[in-house]
């Protein structure tokens, strides 16, 4: 962008880039519409939690667990979606001279995939907030448009599990983990490092007690050791200079 | 076709401990500028995330505590792995993991 666009067309420009997204996004959408009328919300309410919470791993949790106890299904849920809080504030200081409502509009759209996309196009600062927030939009619609379709189907077919859909979304992170990983050529030992040990440590703590904080644990353990591993070896790099 | 009023508060509720984290650092922190290190921290964040979450679907599907060695589960998780190196695209990742997930469950 390096003729300054006007609105519509930067606007415009951010739907596009968000093509792949959308494709994505309307088929995991259409996976968890379909798990939805499974788990008995009807297309209408699949529709409303699509447009509320626009959050795929936190739907699929409001589908196995809404009718159970509502303090341990919003506790899950935020601690499921708490991770926007870090890529929010990864975010943030590409996007400070926006005004106000355009940051809460690219804050209240944010996902794994919009972040990870965005963070890869946008380099230090984001030029144009109508950019993201057409970029966050078409993935917002496909997302949308997947879900009240899938439950509409769902509510129609009954059981489609023969389809393999709720692998879905473990596909969607399989595709997140390896984009995320190779978004900074450089460090890709170590960011492999610190996927490997987040994994490792999910798994153990999964032996001694399965929590939903085992993921923020996991987390914490794992990008912390990623900043000790660099240091020690900046060190030890510096030892061998002198 | 219906909306049931107990499911719009669940909803509402949701969105917003969902909205918050969201927003918040986007709207507070004018000006903020993180120290070296905990920027580099979060880098590292998403990606530790995404990994606990990918391993949570792939090997911790059972009910019961640790790994479960589910084969589809396993060998669909590989595939879309090898897809997503190979191919640098979310949406036929997602199909073939899917489709391989789905060709598993109806050998096994």
């Amino acid at each position: 962008m390096q003729h300054s666009p006007t609105t519509f067309q930067a606007a415009s420009l951010g739907m596009r880039a968000a093509a792949p997204v959308a494709v994505a996004y309307a088929g995991i959408g259409l996976a968890a519409g379909v798990v939805g009328a499974e788990a008995g919300l009807s297309a209408a309410e699949v529709g409303l939690l699509s447009v509320l919470l626009f959050a795929g791993s936190a739907q699929f949790v409001f589908a196995d667990l809404y009718t159970g106890a509502a303090t341990v299904l919003v506790a899950t849920v935020f601690l499921v979606n708490l991770r926007h809080l870090l890529y929010a504030t990864a975010l943030s200081p590409r996007v400070q001279h926006l005004p106000p409502g355009a940051r809460f509009l690219i804050g209240a759209q944010l996902t794994d995939e919009t972040f990870a996309l965005a963070s890869s196009l946008i380099g230090t600062r984001l030029h144009h907030g109508a950019w993201m927030i057409g970029l966050n939009t078409g993935a917002y619609l496909a997302w949308i448009g997947g879900n009240v379709t899938g439950a509409l189907l769902g509510e129609i077919a009954g059981t489609v599990d023969a389809l393999g859909l709720e692998f879905a979304l473990a596909g969607m992170f399989a595709a997140l983990l390896v984009t995320q990983i190779r978004a900074q050529r450089a460090r890709v030992p170590m960011r492999v490092f610190v996927a490997l040990l987040a994994g490792a440590v999910m798994v153990l703590l999964d032996y001694w007690q399965p929590h939903p904080l085992n993921l923020m644990i996991a987390t914490a353990v794992a990008a912390t050791a990623g900043v000790g591993a660099r240091a020690v070896r900046r060190r030890a790099v510096r030892e061998e200079a002198a | 076709m219906t909306i049931r009023p107990e499911t719009v508060v669940l909803i509402s509720a949701c969105m917003a401990v969902t909205l918050v984290p969201r927003v918040l650092p986007l709207l507070l922190a004018r000006r903020l500028s993180l120290p070296a290190v905990v920027q580099e921290w979060l880098t590292y964040v998403p990606i530790a995330v995404i990994a606990a979450l990918l391993v949570d679907q792939i090997l911790l599907v059972g009910e019961r505590p640790g790994i479960t060695w589910s084969l589809p589960h396993v060998v669909a998780g590989a595939a879309a792995l090898l897809i997503a190196v190979a191919s640098r695209s979310i949406a036929l990742t997602v199909t073939g993991g899917v489709a391989v997930y789905a060709a598993m469950q109806g050998l096994t």
